[in-house]
């Protein structure tokens, strides 16, 4: 059985990528992931990669968030949540998308001119015609034939609505970080974003990426395509804080070429049910990828991850590390694969998954993953689920600690194992508010 | 009010299995004790009830903190009303920095906010009296610390947190000389009208850098024999074997 | 599998030989026909008759696994088997001397008598379909301790038989489970009385001859109140070039305060495809061990696992898997906690050599109700060559707040250094080879009857003959 969305259809399809004035090719990629899509069943639990995460067809069945032209706004003219992000960010140069459509972009003259492109991607169809055909759908196919994508894949890569392109030439090092505000404040809407990353030759470059809007009824379906040529570092950070009722699923994929480096941080918090998939794929010698994850399930939540470290090439190296906690009737899932193909010789792949339950309802799923074709390797995986340790709690309430402060402090002590690997002080920061913000409730 | 911390004929279970046995003791505030024993004679075990371990059972008996009896409280809230203990073995806390640990249990102990300036203000005064790096307060509490660094840490806390008592469990084991005498340093600063101790040792060495107004010896889970400070002299001297003789134990 | 593939595989199988035994019946392909001639040929109650009917359609009803071995040759040739074959021996023999020479001298070279004789409290012996020799100490028997063959059990305990047949792993359970459901034959049963304990094992023990067969032995053990048992299964069959199934089907029952032990070395050769359901509901304080050693086979999938049902119940699985050429050993163990105050713990060691693969597949589940339950898991994977390969796939669902679960997992390789160093001392490198992966399984090896523990070494030795260097 193949059920369609039935707000979506080939003609829709036609229709806008006709008035954006997308090129030929791009249509014609829409067109065949319009096929793939329509071929492919929904997700259901008995897909292994699905198996804890209902999915409900109509979640999708919602009107098209549509993109047209910039409406490009001050800085204080933008939505309070959104103002008080920027203000608080380690970002320079930023873009902000409200409700699908560019609404501010501030863009330092320092990286214009070093030749770095970084702005809403249909723009940059246009005026960077050549480099986006290049890039788009390398890492997350159009086809769902050479990868092992789905149907949400599909329906991103056949209707995506808008989305990002950030382009470093070779041997360009960003200082400050380039930060993304994905804001929302219209319910009833599907989502897709597309965000598309080509880095040349040791570049260095910091993207976060940030989701926001209050509590509403919403389906976000984010896509990540991160090229990093030989050499490249990228650290990203996508940072999902969607108010309550929103359903959000992502999937990114990196290509790391020789020596590229990157450093993926994954917070999932907000939304009521969210879906993060986050994968590596280890092409060139040297590649090193480091993926994180930090996330906190309360009331009424479900928060499902999964990450994906393939080995192609010998020598490469890659760490997995995600820790969170559930309480109330939270839910948490992770699961992960390390891959390892018979060519991949000499690598070093480790996986973690720590959980922390703190209510009776609470619950995790955890299924850390190992497939590995070559011997001359060190792997290993990990995962754990327990209580906060009473031992902590007492020492903690000899001090004259009360014991539910002393469960936030360990709490964030337990995330804070994560985030203190990454060196942006003010995101850190940010998320561990808003997760002291969450425990306080 | 009674400024005292007193056991009353106190009972307690491990497992079922009787520890302490009708242990009586009196710290009057102003005034540092020891507490000796042969190993397993429930110094530790007295020093955890007291500060209100839930892995012990307590059978019968009153651990009266200034006249209150406190076997019912939380051991946050008695920590809150005065009382402080140095572990044994400190707890790995990982995630969690000294500084902003120690400044919360002080705002717990006072209920109010503590001013950034007075907290670090007396935690540099300690960090300078048990002559430590200011390094370790940005440190996660106990986590990856050397013995000796876990048992500074513990004087650390007892000389920011002020409480009016404190019991040092076995503070001087694993310790070297100088660490020793730095650790002794602490306590020592400590004294004073409104502060009474009592120190857990097997050893008569800590005694003789922390001087004990009080000496009280322990077997089989009660307090048998109490004295000045010459006691533990003469317990170096001869051993616990003549003791356990003299009281039948 | 080519000739020469067989002949290079049959230098390392010592028990590819084949009897010249004729059956006196012989029942071809999978049919509603063929399950009533096995259930008239025993004079079966019409109770199972029907339960096997029933069976036989959940089999049919139910999917192929999507998940774990390829089984698409498998499923070509199920119409193709032999799903009964029964041996020239009329009802199970109490002595050896009444089992026909040809197949009493096979056992005699796998070295059964002789085991029965110095370390075994009872042996039953199945060979193709049925069991041919079913034994016990006399003083076991005394003091109430059944040790028979599942018919045997049928006909003369039916009562004790109903009460726990088919409660622990039901047709319904799993594809094959409903297949051998239908279809079985042979296998033990087994009751301990409350209180008695039975200090040396009973073994059963396996032998496959005819080609193109599966076979589908079917043991229910019950360990009453506070007794205890071990039981040990054991077995092999002749090289064919086609392939072969073993479909067998173990339910236990360990009753409060009872402990039990369930040992199994699976050496079946190369051609066979060994789907197998184990699982014991473990009662109140009750224990539980699985020992799981697989060596043989083409493809096997198998995860003994343990229901903790009553407070207290505790569960240990050990498992050993050694995944040569042209072996896919798809094992590891469930544990579910049932109850609170529940613990367990399972330790795998997978060893991959040549082109063989192992994976470990496991289940933890946790539900709200299992208070304070613990559970480790420790799964380590050693490769030998460039070309092995190793997954390891757990599932932990955990929905009890005070419960503590940990998993932990390695791969690593025959290391050069560790080679080396032995060999500077003097130790040739095959010996090295096989010294250090001696060394890698001696956790769960240790707990192996030493009979066993002497088989398992020599066979690793064998294996690791060329392997390296």
């Amino acid at each position: 059985m193949n059920e369609t969305v039935t707000s979506l259809s080939l003609e829709d399809l036609l229709r806008g990528s006709e008035r954006r004035g997308e090129p030929d090719w791009l249509r014609d990629a829409r067109e065949r992931a319009w096929q793939i899509f329509e071929q492919l069943n929904w997700p259901t639990r008995k897909n292994e990669a699905w198996r804890y995460t209902d999915l409900d067809p109509t979640w999708f069945a919602l009107d098209l968030e549509e993109t047209g032209p910039a409406e490009l706004r001050q800085r204080d003219e933008l939505p309070r949540a959104v103002r008080e992000r920027l203000a608080e960010s380690d970002a320079e140069a930023a873009l902000v998308f409200a409700n699908g459509r560019l609404v501010h972009a501030a863009l330092p003259q320092e990286l214009l001119e070093k030749g770095v492109v970084l702005g809403d991607l249909h723009a940059a169809l246009r005026n960077n015609a050549d480099q986006v055909k290049g890039a788009l759908y390398q890492a997350v196919t159009e086809t769902g034939l050479q990868g092992p994508e789905d149907k949400l894949a599909a329906l991103n890569a056949a209707f995506w609505s808008y989305g990002v392109f950030l382009h470093v030439p070779a041997g360009v090092a960003l200082e400050t970080p380039v930060g993304v505000f994905h804001y929302a404040s219209e319910g009833g809407k599907l989502g897709l974003s597309r965000t598309l990353v080509t880095l040349g030759a040791n570049v260095e470059a910091t993207l976060i990426e940030e989701y926001l809007s209050p509590p509403l009824e919403r389906t976000h379906v984010a896509t990540g395509e991160f090229l990093l040529g030989p050499g490249a570092r990228l650290r990203h950070a996508g940072v999902q804080t969607w108010g309550a009722g929103v359903r959000h699923f992502h999937r990114q994929r990196a290509l790391l070429e020789r020596d590229a480096v990157l450093n993926d941080l994954a917070v999932n918090l907000g939304g009521s049910l969210a879906r993060t998939e986050v994968a590596s794929e280890l092409v060139g010698p040297g590649a090193d990828s480091e993926m994180l994850g930090v996330y906190f399930a309360g009331a009424g939540q479900h928060l499902d991850h999964y990450t994906t470290q393939h080995h192609v090439s010998a020598q490469a190296r890659s760490d997995a590390y995600y820790k969170g906690a559930a309480t109330v009737n939270g839910r948490v899932v992770y699961q992960g694969l390390i891959q390892l193909e018979p060519t991949a010789q000499k690598t070093d792949a480790y996986q973690t998954n720590r959980n922390l339950l703190l209510s009776r309802e609470a619950r995790a799923e955890s299924v850390p993953q190992l497939e590995i074709a070559a011997n001359d390797v060190r792997c290993s995986h990990g995962s754990s689920t327990a209580p906060v340790d009473e031992e902590q709690l007492f020492y903690l309430a000899t001090r004259g600690i009360p014991r539910a402060q002393a469960q936030q402090l360990l709490v964030a002590a337990f995330l804070e194992e994560v985030l203190g690997r990454v060196p942006l002080e003010r995101l850190r920061r940010h998320v561990a508010h808003v997760i002291e913000a969450r425990l306080g409730g | 009010m009674k400024q005292t911390l007193e056991i009353h004929d106190l009972w307690v279970n491990v497992e079922g299995i009787p520890i302490l046995k009708g242990v009586n003791l009196t710290v009057p505030r102003g005034e540092v004790h020891a507490l000796m024993g042969p190993n397993g004679a429930g110094k530790s075990t007295l020093g955890k009830v007291i500060a209100g371990d839930p892995g012990y059972e307590v059978l019968r008996g009153q651990i009266l903190l200034d006249g209150e009896d406190i076997v019912e409280l939380e051991p946050d809230e008695r920590a809150r009303k005065g009382l402080f203990l140095a572990f044994q073995y400190p707890v790995e806390v990982p995630g969690v920095t000294i500084a902003n640990f120690l400044r919360l249990a002080l705002q717990a102990r006072r209920g109010e906010e503590v001013a950034l300036g007075e907290f670090y203000g007396k935690l540099q005064r300690a960090i300078e009296t048990l002559e430590w790096d200011e390094a370790y307060v940005t440190r996660y509490l106990n986590e990856g610390f050397s013995g000796g660094e876990k048992k500074r840490n513990e004087i650390l806390q007892l000389m920011v947190l002020e409480p009016a008592y404190a019991i040092l469990d076995e503070t001087d084991s694993g310790l070297d000389i100088d660490a020793l005498k730095v650790v002794a340093k602490g306590v020592n600063t400590m004294r004073g009208p409104n502060f009474g101790a009592l120190v857990i040792t097997h050893y008569q060495r800590l005694l003789n850098y922390i001087v004990p107004d009080v000496v009280h010896v322990m077997m089989d889970g009660r307090i048998v024999k109490t004295g000045g400070s010459e006691l533990a002299l003469e317990l170096e001297e001869r051993g616990y074997d003549w003791l356990k003789e003299e009281v039948g134990a | 599998m080519s000739e020469a593939e067989l002949k290079h595989i049959a230098e390392d199988y010592k028990w590819g030989f084949a009897d010249d035994v004729e059956p006196e019946l012989k029942l071809k392909g999978l049919s509603e026909d063929v399950v009533r001639a096995i259930s008239e040929t025993k004079g079966e109650p019409e109770w199972l008759l029907e339960f096997r009917l029933k069976a036989l359609e959940t089999y049919f009803q139910k999917p192929w696994p999507t998940w774990g071995p390829d089984l698409s040759e498998l499923r070509r040739q199920m119409d193709d088997f032999y799903y009964y074959v029964k041996p020239p021996v009329e009802g199970e023999r109490r002595s050896w001397d009444e089992v026909p020479d040809e197949i009493r001298r096979t056992y005699e070279k796998l070295g059964i008598p002789e085991a029965e004789q110095k370390v075994l409290a009872g042996v039953g012996a199945q060979y193709d379909s049925e069991m041919v020799y079913h034994s016990i100490k006399e003083e076991l028997e005394k003091k109430g301790v059944i040790f028979k063959s599942i018919e045997d059990g049928i006909k003369e305990h039916e009562e004790l038989f109903r009460r726990y047949f088919a409660k622990v792993v039901p047709p319904s359970d799993n594809k094959f489970a409903a297949l051998n459901s239908a279809l079985f034959s042979g296998g033990s049963f087994v009751y301990v009385p409350p209180g008695v304990e039975v200090e040396v094992p009973l073994q059963a023990y396996f032998r496959v001859n005819t080609e193109g067969f599966g076979q589908f032995e079917r043991t229910l053990i019950i360990i009453d109140q506070g007794a205890k048992a071990h039981y040990i299964e054991g077995c092999t069959a002749p090289i064919y070039t086609t392939e072969a199934l073993h479909t067998g089907v173990i339910e236990i029952v360990v009753l409060e305060g009872a402990e039990s032990r369930y040992t199994t070395i699976q050496n079946w050769p190369v051609n066979m495809y060994n789907l197998v359901t184990q699982r014991a509901l473990v009662h109140e304080n009750a224990y539980h061990m699985w020992l799981d050693g697989n060596l043989g086979s083409k493809v096997t999938m198998k995860y003994p696992s343990s229901v903790l049902k009553g407070r207290g119940a505790r569960s240990e699985i050990l498992s050993i898997a050694f995944a040569g050429d042209g072996q896919h050993l798809d094992t590891g163990g469930k544990l579910i906690f049932a109850a609170p105050d529940t613990s367990g713990s399972i330790v795998s060691k997978s060893i991959s050599k040549g082109e063989g693969r192992s994976s470990y597949r496991g289940l933890i589940k946790v539900p709200q109700r299992a208070e304070r339950a613990k559970v480790n898991v420790e799964c380590d994977a050693l490769l030998i060559n460039e070309a092995s390969k190793t997954d390891t796939y757990p599932y932990m669902e955990i929905a009890s707040e005070s419960a503590s679960v940990g998993h932990e997992a390695t791969v690593s390789r025959l290391a050069d250094d560790q080679i080396f160093y032995l060999t500077t001392r003097g130790i040739p490198e095959d010996e090295a080879a096989a010294l250090i992966v001696r060394g890698f399984i001696e956790p769960v090896a240790k707990e192996l009857p030493l009979e066993f523990a002497v088989e398992l070494n020599r066979l690793i030795e064998l294996e690791m003959e060329g392997s390296v260097g």
